[in-house]
């Protein structure tokens, strides 16, 4: 356990001096810069399609060593990054989102214009390739694909042929135990809160994980296509809204309202909720009784990208056994890849957070494509929330 | 008519006709324009609501436009595949069109319909009930659908609310960016659909009121009210008949307004849209009440004027002339009632003003002279005291009163003692001095605050009055005894007791009062009066300056008096009179030389009465004229029937009294005589006293020196008892002298009347006068004047008056020496003259 404590410790600080380096040269991840671009969703998809429109004939043309890389924010090790740079004369350039939904704006904003990669979750993966967008996956280019799990490979439509698994992950319930009152079990400890909660909570910004969500918490399957579940989904967000802060995904840095206590309770992602843990013990994670979602995401390469080869060095480098257990260990996720599990200690193996045990799979769902219909109330229902 | 009335009805028509005239032509032209203002409001009310509207169209037309243009929308417009437009581009484009309508939130719902009519999405602000996401069959969709143009709009029901709304729609014609862009026509790849919501116009209905019970009106092409004043009316249909006239009249141009008439209402209709009508509605009872209210304030203002006007031109010719006219007429119906008093008013100028000065003046004059008239009709001008008919008035008053009170009143006669004398003796204008100081003594006399009661209703206090003459009266009506009465009388007898200086003359003066008391002495005022002055008369006769109340003897005296006054009058008429005649003798001779004539009233009654008793009366009467006439005409024919008879020329003297002198034509009376009878005048003498002389007043010495041109001897009777007796002998045309018996009886007994006797002996020596002596009775007074030289003298001692009959014999008979024997042939003698009199 010591052991494990000072090897967390010093990815601490290892992260804490990385972070300074990027924000003296690379992608900001400085808190402040990260909190505008979360408020703006405008703004962002405005810097996005400039640095598209600028950034992107620059990379084709002038610097071609450069890779562009749509990605959420921590979801890469800024050493393993350092590596595969010094490795290949090349720099990974990353532009950060937040949610999948923001991710879809991003993307179709540009029409997969101007990056050379992007992780996508499951579901969407199909979508984006049926879109024209992506590019097939030269297994050939990408040996370390053995070391994958099988399952992983093919457990979505289109991502087979386009898809190269990264992490899989659950999503649940982080929330302040010295600051909640009472357990917090349920999905509905969350969308139907305590009254001391009432502007304490932050969600995210996704209708798939929101409307998912609040269907399971009425018993519902997370991809029904029942209008009246729907409805019902709706009214229950509807209710919450007023508990609501934000709708945007938590900080993960050091600052987080989480962590400072600003916000108490939070829709989270798993490997997000260890992080913030390590901030402040008193966060707590779980995922609740009525079961979640199982979740994968997919690394793609764009059709339009002139450097499919390096990306696709990329996604060979970033599947090697061992760098894929360092960033396991350095997200806190659990890693579709096979081999690299004997690069992980076993309480990394064994830890339920990050590893949901059986019965909590047994309840759990991953998404699934829905008709138009479902889709177009889905719509309804978030815009109407989010605005 | 009035003055004001002939003013007024010629001034009013011409106040009030022009008036009626002008409001009557403002009336209607108010009406006029007050209708066509109206009607103008509601048409520029529509006007504004349309240019509002079109601009709301032109604004929305611009909004969708740009939306429709957007590339999102083109992207998504472009993109068949359902999931990847629903899954990746409709997040988007629901953003977009969110942030839209947050701006804009009017636009509550956008839609994007796909060619079949089938709503691909939906953003609404709030959560609406959807009616169909299958447009395909709507009439809005066909029309829309069948729409050839930019931008499409309609006026219309949300089927999703019931309610009014502005659909805007644009078909989306884009070309696949896929193909060759020169070969490539834009296909229609649907419709974007917004729907307005029409809170303006809700506005406007609910806010624009037109008139009380006006209406704003908003109908579609059918008739169907959108918005009404009247909320409730809201969906309802408008008459169908009503609107297709309203229509017909709205379309007939789609830039202006135009007004219609039916039964009830003024229109004014408005085609603001092919599918939006606007209609301004006022019932024509309002408009025809605003006229009407018109009507009423134009009738009010021109009523008010003609009131106004009246009541100024009224007021004017009130305050200028009527009222000045009526005011002066009223004064003038006072003078003439004898309130001089009134107050003329003297505000005015002009002719008014003028004639109300005259007014004022003649008032004026009048009152003065009218208090003049009063002053001098009870007041009297020597002494300034009420005169006698004050007097009475006053007593009445005061009798009245205290009759009421059971209350005692005094009344005081006053008369000053030998007032007369002094009048003789030193002029009426010492006499008036004398009356107005002791009118001011008397004055002082009384208490300062009651002597006077200037107020006849006030009959509590004292008043003093001069009745004429020397006689004052005094009531005293608050008076509880005699006894006050009395110490008034006291106060005044010693007031007037002081001497009295006027001039260089120093008077003793000395008043007699009767006092009579009510209610004892008297009831009315007459008989006060009466009584007062009978007891005053009293005084007199108890010697002068004293007081004496009334008492019922007065009373017998005075009946006495009366008596005797008809008796004189009778006896005059009955010749009850007869002369003796007392001889007068040469006292060098002893023979007779003249007789005196002494009247004598054989009254049958009581017998003869001597002279003292009915002479006073007889002058105070006057009836000393008809009798001192008889006197003349009986001694003259005796003295006739003497000289008939032989006898010598003996003389007769006849007494003449001052009354006889002023009033009796006394030279004709002589001159008639001496004519009837033919006897030398200087056988008459004529014996006056100084007394009576000075009573005669200025005139007397006049009748005297006609009397003696006639050839009349005067002698100046009583000589010595008057106060200036050698005055008046030396300047009066007299040709004797008479000594008072009581200087001749004084002889050998007072001296100093001896010493008179002797003084006034030489001094008729000196003047040329004889000198007779009177009441000689005894041998050494005779023989004193005759020592004194006294030539004639009458008395006892020769002869008392006998009857004329007797008279011859005496004439041949010398009466010094053997007067006795005469003397006892003669009746008991009786005195001739009235005591001696002195001025006290």
């Amino acid at each position: 356990m010591g052991h494990a404590l000072d090897g967390t410790r010093w990815r601490f600080f290892a992260r804490y001096v990385g972070r300074c380096a990027a924000a003296c040269g690379g992608p900001p991840r400085s808190c402040g810069h990260r909190k505008l671009r979360w408020r703006s969703l405008a703004l962002r998809a405005f810097a996005v399609l400039l640095c598209a429109l600028l950034a992107a004939p620059a990379t084709a043309d002038d610097a071609p060593n450069e890779l562009s890389l749509l990605i959420w924010t921590e979801y890469l090790d800024p050493e393993v990054i350092a590596e595969f740079e010094a490795a290949h004369n090349v720099r990974i350039k990353r532009t950060y989102f937040e949610s999948d939904d923001a991710r879809d704006r991003i993307v179709q904003e540009v029409e997969g214009h101007g990056f050379d990669l992007a992780l996508v979750n499951d579901v969407m993966v199909g979508p984006y390739a049926k879109r024209g967008w992506l590019a097939p996956i030269d297994k050939n280019a990408i040996p370390n694909l053995s070391h994958i799990g099988a399952r992983w490979l093919s457990a979505y439509p289109s991502v087979e042929t386009f898809g190269v698994p990264y992490f899989w992950g659950t999503l649940g319930i982080a929330y302040r135990r010295d600051l909640v009152k009472g357990p917090v079990s349920s999905w509905l400890d969350l969308f139907r809160p305590d009254e001391s909660l009432r502007g304490r909570i932050i969600m995210i910004y996704d209708s798939r994980d929101t409307i998912g969500m609040a269907l399971r918490a009425l018993g519902h399957s997370v991809n029904s296509t029942d209008p009246e579940h729907l409805a019902e989904a709706g009214r229950l967000l509807e209710e919450q809204k007023p508990f609501v802060r934000s709708y945007s995904y938590v900080s993960l840095s050091e600052t987080s309202g989480l962590v400072t206590g600003e916000f108490w309770m939070s829709m989270i992602y798993n490997g997000d909720a260890y992080l913030l843990k390590n901030y402040n013990e008193n966060i707590e994670f779980i995922v609740p009784k009525e079961g979640t979602n199982l979740w994968t995401d997919y690394f793609v390469v764009f059709k339009t990208s002139p450097r499919k080869e390096l990306a696709f060095k990329f996604l060979n480098f970033l599947s090697e056994p061992a760098i894929s257990a360092r960033l396991a260990q350095y997200l806190h996720y659990a890693t579709p890849n096979l081999s690299a599990q004997k690069f992980l200690p076993p309480d990394f193996l064994t830890d339920p957070l990050i590893y949901p045990p059986p019965e909590v799979v047994a309840r759990s769902e991953t998404y699934a494509a829905l008709p138009a219909q479902t889709t177009k109330a889905r719509n309804a229902i978030f815009a109407r929330l989010t605005h | 008519m009035r003055l004001r009335t002939q003013i007024l009805s010629l001034l009013i028509p011409l106040v009030v006709l022009p008036l009626l005239v002008l409001g009557t032509v403002a009336y209607r032209e108010l009406q006029t324009i007050s209708e066509r203002q109206t009607l103008t409001q509601m048409a520029t009310l529509l006007n504004q609501i349309s240019l509002q509207m079109r601009a709301e169209l032109r604004a929305a037309a611009a909004h969708i436009q740009v939306m429709a243009k957007s590339k999102l929308v083109e992207r998504y417009a472009l993109t068949e595949d359902a999931e990847q437009r629903l899954l990746l581009l409709q997040p988007a484009l629901l953003d977009q069109f969110k942030a839209f309508q947050k701006t804009e939130p009017a636009f509550y719902e956008i839609r994007l319909l796909l060619t079949d009519g089938s709503e691909d999405l939906r953003s609404v602000l709030t959560p609406l009930p959807n009616a169909t996401e299958m447009e395909g069959g709507t009439p809005l969709f066909e029309a829309i659908r069948d729409f050839d143009g930019e931008v499409y709009s309609s006026f219309g029901w949300n089927p999703d609310t019931g309610l009014p709304a502005l659909f805007i729609a644009t078909p989306l014609y884009i070309a696949d960016r896929t193909e060759d862009p020169l070969q490539a026509q834009p296909k229609l790849r649907g419709y974007l659909v917004f729907t307005k919501s029409l809170v303006t116009l809700a506005d406007q209905a609910m806010n624009g009121r037109i008139g009380e019970q006006g209406a704003l009106i908003f109908s579609d092409q059918d008739g169907r009210i959108f918005f009404h004043t009247d909320t409730e009316r809201a969906g309802q249909w408008l008459p169908p008949a009503l609107f297709t006239q309203l229509r017909t009249v709205a379309d007939a141009s789609p830039n202006a307004s135009h007004s219609l008439r039916d039964d009830d209402d003024v229109f004014e209709a408005r085609r603001i849209h092919g599918t939006l009508y606007a209609f301004a509605q006022l019932p024509s009872k309002e408009l025809l009440a605003a006229s009407r209210w018109l009507g009423l304030i134009v009738a009010c203002i021109t009523l008010g004027a003609m009131v106004v006007t009246t009541a100024l031109v009224f007021t004017f010719l009130n305050v200028t002339l009527v009222r000045s006219i009526r005011r002066l007429s009223e004064a003038a119906n006072e003078f003439g009632r004898g309130n001089l008093t009134v107050p003329v008013p003297t505000t005015e100028r002009g002719e008014i003003g003028e004639l109300a000065q005259a007014f004022r003046e003649m008032a004026d004059n009048l009152l003065r002279s009218g208090e003049q008239i009063r002053y001098l009709a009870y007041h009297d001008g020597l002494t300034g005291l009420p005169n006698r008919s004050r007097f009475s008035e006053y007593l009445d008053h005061a009798l009245a009163f205290q009759r009421r009170r059971g209350g005692m009143l005094a009344l005081m006669f006053l008369d000053l003692d030998n007032f007369k004398r002094v009048n003789d003796s030193l002029g009426h204008a010492v006499g008036d001095q004398l009356l107005q100081e002791v009118a001011r003594r008397l004055r002082r006399c009384l208490r300062g605050e009651d002597f006077v009661s200037p107020v006849p209703n006030e009959p509590a206090g004292q008043l003093l009055a001069r009745l004429g003459g020397d006689e004052f009266t005094i009531c005293l009506p608050s008076v509880s005894s005699p006894h006050d009465a009395s110490g008034a009388a006291r106060r005044i007898l010693d007031a007037i007791a002081q001497p009295i200086v006027i001039g260089h003359h120093e008077l003793h003066v000395t008043v007699s009062i009767g006092v009579t008391m009510y209610p004892n002495d008297g009831e009315s005022a007459e008989a006060l009066i009466k009584n007062a002055d009978m007891a005053m008369y009293s005084a007199k006769e108890q010697g002068k300056g004293n007081f004496q109340f009334y008492s019922q003897g007065m009373h017998a005296a005075a009946l006495e008096r009366l008596a005797l006054e008809r008796r004189l009058r009778i006896a005059i008429e009955r010749h009850e009179f007869r002369l003796d005649y007392q001889p007068i003798v040469d006292l060098g001779t002893g023979y007779l030389v003249g007789t005196e004539a002494l009247l004598r009233w054989d009254h049958p009654e009581a017998g003869t009465i001597s002279p003292g008793q009915f002479i006073p009366l007889a002058e105070e009467t006057g009836l000393i004229v008809p009798l001192g006439e008889w006197v003349i005409r009986a001694a003259a024919a005796q003295l006739r029937e003497w000289q008939r008879a032989g006898l010598p020329p003996v003389f007769v003297a006849i007494n003449v009294s001052a009354v006889q002198i002023t009033r009796s034509r006394l030279d004709q009376v002589l001159l008639s005589v001496l004519a009837e009878t033919g006897i030398d005048p200087h056988l008459l003498h004529l014996e006056l006293t100084e007394t009576s002389i000075v009573a005669a007043g200025d005139d007397a010495v006049a009748v005297l020196d006609r009397l003696r041109a006639i050839g009349l001897r005067l002698a100046l009777d009583d000589f010595g008892t008057g106060y200036s007796s050698l005055r008046y002998a030396r300047d009066l045309p007299i040709d004797a002298l008479k000594i008072d018996r009581s200087f001749v009886q004084d002889i050998a007994v007072d001296d100093s009347d001896e010493a008179i006797v002797t003084a006034i002996l030489g001094m008729g020596e000196s003047l040329g006068l004889r000198v007779i002596a009177e009441g000689i009775e005894t041998r050494h007074q005779l023989e004193f004047l005759r020592q004194r030289g006294c030539q004639l003298g009458q008395g006892y001692l020769f002869s008392r008056p006998v009857a004329a009959a007797l008279v011859p014999a005496l004439a041949r008979t010398r009466l010094i020496g053997d007067e006795e024997r005469v003397l006892t042939m003669l009746p008991p003698p009786r005195d001739t003259k009235p005591p001696r009199r002195r001025v006290s």
